[in-house]
């Protein structure tokens, strides 16, 4: 599945059927910080994640 | 192919949210009547309300998701409500806010009012940071604080709602625990008729929920962050416990809910410095020149 993060890059990464929440920890990120766009919908980090999709991932928790 | 789609437990529509606690999935419409439940309980909690609430509105997705709750809320709570915001005078990241925060209000059809803190200090942060060795969080925080008082006196607003979540009060429990300073837990309480009562109407709303209800209204923006954003230990306990409960979720509530508990246990043990008026300004503070007054003056000296 292609995953835009935060910063502005994009991945592939195989979702193996995984949730979106384990893919994104497998990344380094707290699912807790972020929120998960599909097609400009919201959608829960339970979902499992399919190769063919693209999701967004949104900032929502900032340092400092 | 299509992706999974999960649905909501309450009825049938497609689910935004998953409280990872209970497993509980909920859809738009119930996120937001979730959201705006807690909200109304802790508004109805302050018994008889004032004609006007001023909302604390930097523009920044809290306080435009308490907004928008409020805003939403207006036929429960029918009182006039008037957005304020503070425009500390910060380049580069203050114009784009300020923009967003005028575009919000004239979507949700609420007044607004704005205040510089070049008209009430005669500069801005940004000019006050070059003069002075303190950090800018902490000196942003004590003339913000006096801005909005002065803003809402002038505006007759008795009571302000402030965006603190549930996430900003497990941070704060945790960080007085670390400083081992029981007195902070009491921080702001001294009385002044002076002061506008203030409320915290997200204190039992996570960040994820707020967040997504400033999505849901439409009204999120993934504005800049303030350059000067660099509270270090907050940094560190926010990531902690944003760690803490991707792991064991309820932790942030738990801990939240903790600054409350001490706060009721300990409010008759924990003697309370009363204010005084300061000397110069005349404003409500501890000792005879307000905090404000003691920075403004330090700077004037350099």
């Amino acid at each position: 599945m292609k995953i835009f993060f935060p910063d502005g890059h994009e991945e592939e990464i195989s979702a193996r059927g995984r949730t979106i929440e384990a893919i994104i920890l497998e990344q380094g990120l707290n699912p807790i910080e972020v929120l998960i766009s599909r097609d400009g919908a919201i959608i829960p980090e339970d979902t499992i994640g399919i190769d063919s999709e693209t999701i967004r991932l949104i900032r929502i928790s900032h340092g400092g | 192919m299509a992706g999974e789609v999960r649905t909501c437990s309450s009825c049938a529509e497609k689910a935004v949210f998953v409280d990872r606690e209970s497993g509980t999935h909920l859809c738009s419409r119930h996120l937001k009547e979730s959201v705006e439940t807690r909200v109304l309980a802790r508004i109805l909690q302050e018994g008889q309300l004032p004609g006007i609430i001023g909302v604390a509105f930097s523009g920044g997705k809290d306080s435009t998701a308490l907004l928008a709750a409020l805003a939403n809320l207006k036929e429960k709570i029918p009182v006039r409500l008037i957005a304020l915001t503070v425009d500390e005078g910060i380049n580069g990241y203050r114009e784009e806010t300020i923009s967003h925060a005028r575009e919000v209000c004239t979507i949700l059809g609420v007044e607004h009012r704005i205040i510089t803190f070049s008209e009430i200090y005669g500069e801005t942060l940004d000019e006050i940071m070059r003069t002075t060795n303190r950090k800018a969080c902490t000196v942003c925080g004590i003339l913000r604080r006096r801005a909005l008082e002065v803003l809402a006196e002038k505006e007759g607003i008795r009571l302000i709602a402030t965006g603190h979540n549930q996430d900003d009060h497990a941070q704060t429990t945790l960080m007085n625990a670390l400083s081992a300073d029981i007195k902070k837990v009491f921080a702001g309480s001294g009385h002044s008729t002076r002061f506008a009562h203030r409320i915290k109407p997200f204190a039992a709303v996570s960040e994820r929920e707020a967040s997504l209800y400033a999505i849901l209204a439409g009204l999120f923006n993934d504005l800049p962050e303030c350059p000067y954003a660099g509270d270090a230990l907050r940094g560190e306990i926010r990531m902690l416990l944003n760690q803490f409960e991707q792991e064991h979720p309820g932790s942030m509530r738990n801990l939240a809910q903790a600054e409350e508990e001490i706060r009721t246990r300990l409010r008759d043990k924990v003697e309370i410095t009363p204010l005084e008026n300061c000397r110069i300004c005349g404003w409500p503070g501890s000792g005879e020149i307000c905090q404000v007054c003691s920075l403004i003056k330090k700077n004037e000296t350099r």
